[in-house]
């Protein structure tokens, strides 16, 4: 099936077999290899991608149901080389130890800032709830979303 | 500090205190990130992961759908502090941390929930500590 | 994890789906959002010859207003629902509901249509629908029938759908005002799905229960109301003892229960009563 699916903005068509996950066309057609495969079972959140805007995952999703969206990966959230201020926020807190979890932690928190700019500790644990983590204990993950948070709320003021 | 339902056996840790010694810390972010890891990991064996098998030997929690590895909102915020005995091995009198937390966890939550439990004579519990469990011993005829 | 092969469709109106369906029978499934659909492929618990995407369908997404009657699109996410401030306004169950379905990712792809035609006797959706007595409506080829929610949960993994039919809605009467709602669940530890989950719709009138409806999931096979604590509940003033008292009678319903290394028959039963119990106290609390 001729498919044509938009990753951080540049267009990328294939013809594929339906049973194609979206996350491997991601990795393997794409060679966008941030975006990782944990659990295959919609648990772990390792393949986290933003699907037109909200996180999802990918690895749970044909890439012909993907046909004709914009998906933006971890590759795709900095900005001319600049961190995007999560990513920013995972570097300055400690947010990741062996960094397998974290492309997918960092567009889930993305999903969340997005719906709750301004979330309470207990906000930010539950929200992640879709990303399992085994290094960090989550409490650096924590503290990095908030750091987020805070440079995102500033950023908003400053261009206000 | 952990509270345990009475109805229901549900556990929640409410507090966790950790004090450890890793003699001079390089860089205590580091340390602090392998503190609460391996708090998280001995805290989860306590209360939630299980390996189960059936009577044929077969694994049923083979899924993350079935073993449960902790998610953020099942741990709580870590209140850590440390001393500093340095060692005198190596010239910079550091010790290794690495997932220096998961030893005091699992007994640490373990023996609170235990505590909890004590007005009905409890004193030894298998781990994990899971609610069901929990709920039987607070409603057997011994307690 | 790869899946086995399959013909992939992507009709563009229900007609042409219900054409299909009828086509290839019991080749093929229906996928909307896939989080439960694709992982169960690819362990090939099921293998079937024909996929059938219904994501594309314009018209089977949103929620509108027909006069008191509340209508959710099949497709709607349960993010949408979530989210929705209308809903929030006229039935804060459904939302309240939806935002306890699994993850925010499951959440934005998942489907209020898709999960109830799923049938996990685990899902959050059957409890909701029950103590909302939705009318669930139903296409199959040159027909259209109304499922009432108490009919629609028929075993595990099994609803009233038949093979060559689409749900196309979900259509809700507006609950009066002032209404009072919770849903509360116990999630399993590593899945989240709901151990037990207990949906609960009161109205009160000079501080009697005027009406009320319970939904249960988890516990059976199959979703059920808590009729006898219905009852027990209704034109009574709802003191503690009282609640309690019906709360007791929850799970009289269920004649077989579910049990795995989770939680035994007896434990699940245990919840259910509890946490019905919770469940009318926190609605109450919000009346």
């Amino acid at each position: 099936m001729r498919i044509s699916i938009s990753i951080n903005g540049v267009k990328h068509d294939a013809d594929v077999e339906p049973r194609l996950l979206l996350v491997h066309f991601i990795r393997d057609l794409a060679g966008l290899t941030g975006t990782h495969i944990g659990c295959e079972t919609s648990i772990c959140g390792a393949c986290t991608v933003l699907m037109d805007g909200k996180p999802v995952k990918c690895c749970a999703i044909l890439a012909v149901q993907a046909d004709g969206s914009e998906i933006t990966t971890i590759e795709g959230l900095a900005d001319e080389g600049r961190l995007h201020p999560i990513q920013e926020g995972f570097w300055e807190c400690h947010g990741l130890q062996c960094g397998y979890c974290t492309p997918g932690m960092i567009m889930s928190a993305y999903g969340l800032l997005q719906e709750n700019p301004d979330p309470t500790e207990d906000e930010i644990r539950h929200g992640l709830e879709g990303n399992l983590c085994r290094c960090t204990g989550y409490q650096h993950i924590v503290d990095a979303v908030r750091h987020a948070s805070r440079q995102m709320a500033a950023k908003a003021v400053k261009a206000g | 500090m952990v509270e345990v339902d009475r109805e229901t056996g549900e556990v929640k840790v409410l507090r966790y205190i950790a004090v450890d010694d890793c003699g001079k810390q390089i860089n205590p972010l580091l340390v602090a990130g392998q503190i609460h890891g391996g708090i998280a990991q001995g805290l989860a064996q306590a209360l939630y992961e299980e390996v189960v098998y059936d009577e044929n030997g077969q694994l049923l929690t083979g899924e993350l759908m079935d073993y449960a590895v902790p998610k953020a909102f099942q741990l709580p915020r870590y209140e850590c502090d440390h001393t500093e005995t340095p060692t005198d091995v190596n010239p910079l009198g550091a010790k290794g941390a690495g997932e220096a937390g998961t030893i005091g966890a699992t007994p640490a939550v373990a023996n609170a929930v235990i505590d909890a439990l004590s007005p009905f004579g409890v004193k030894h519990i298998d781990l994990p500590l899971k609610p069901e469990k929990l709920w039987r011993l607070m409603n057997s005829p011994s307690s | 994890m790869i899946t086995g092969n399959f013909d992939y469709f992507a009709p563009s109106n229900v007609e042409e789906a219900i054409k299909l369906l009828n086509e290839y029978g019991d080749d093929c499934k229906i996928i909307s959002g896939g989080h439960s659909l694709v992982p169960v492929l690819k362990l090939r618990l099921a293998s079937p010859a024909v996929l059938i995407d219904i994501g594309r369908i314009k018209g089977l997404k949103g929620i509108s207003f027909e006069g008191g009657t509340i209508v959710i699109g099949t497709n709607t996410t349960h993010a949408e629902i979530a989210r929705s401030a209308e809903l929030k306004k006229h039935c804060p169950l459904l939302v309240e509901t939806a935002g306890q379905i699994g993850d925010q990712q499951v959440r934005n792809r998942g489907t209020i249509g898709g999960s109830l035609t799923h049938a996990d006797p685990a899902a959050d959706w059957p409890a909701a629908v029950l103590a909302l007595d939705a009318d669930i409506i139903v296409k199959g080829k040159g027909s259209v029938r109304t499922i009432k929610a108490t009919d629609f949960f028929v075993d595990i993994m099994t609803s009233a759908v038949k093979s060559n039919e689409i749900v196309t809605e979900i259509r809700i009467t507006k609950p009066a005002q002032p209404q009072a709602a919770a849903y509360l669940k116990v999630p399993q530890a590593a899945s989240g799905f709901a151990v037990v989950g207990v949906a609960a719709q009161l109205t009160l009138k000079d501080g009697r229960c005027e009406k009320v409806a319970i939904g249960i999931t988890g516990l059976g096979p199959k979703a059920y109301r808590a009729s006898t604590s219905e009852n027990a509940l209704i034109g009574n003033t709802l003191d503690a003892a009282t609640i309690s008292a019906a709360a007791e009678k929850a799970d009289t319903e269920a004649v077989d229960t579910m049990e795995d290394i989770h939680a035994s028959g007896e434990f699940r039963r245990n919840l259910t009563r509890v946490y019905t119990k919770r469940a009318i106290m926190a609605a109450m609390s919000r009346a």
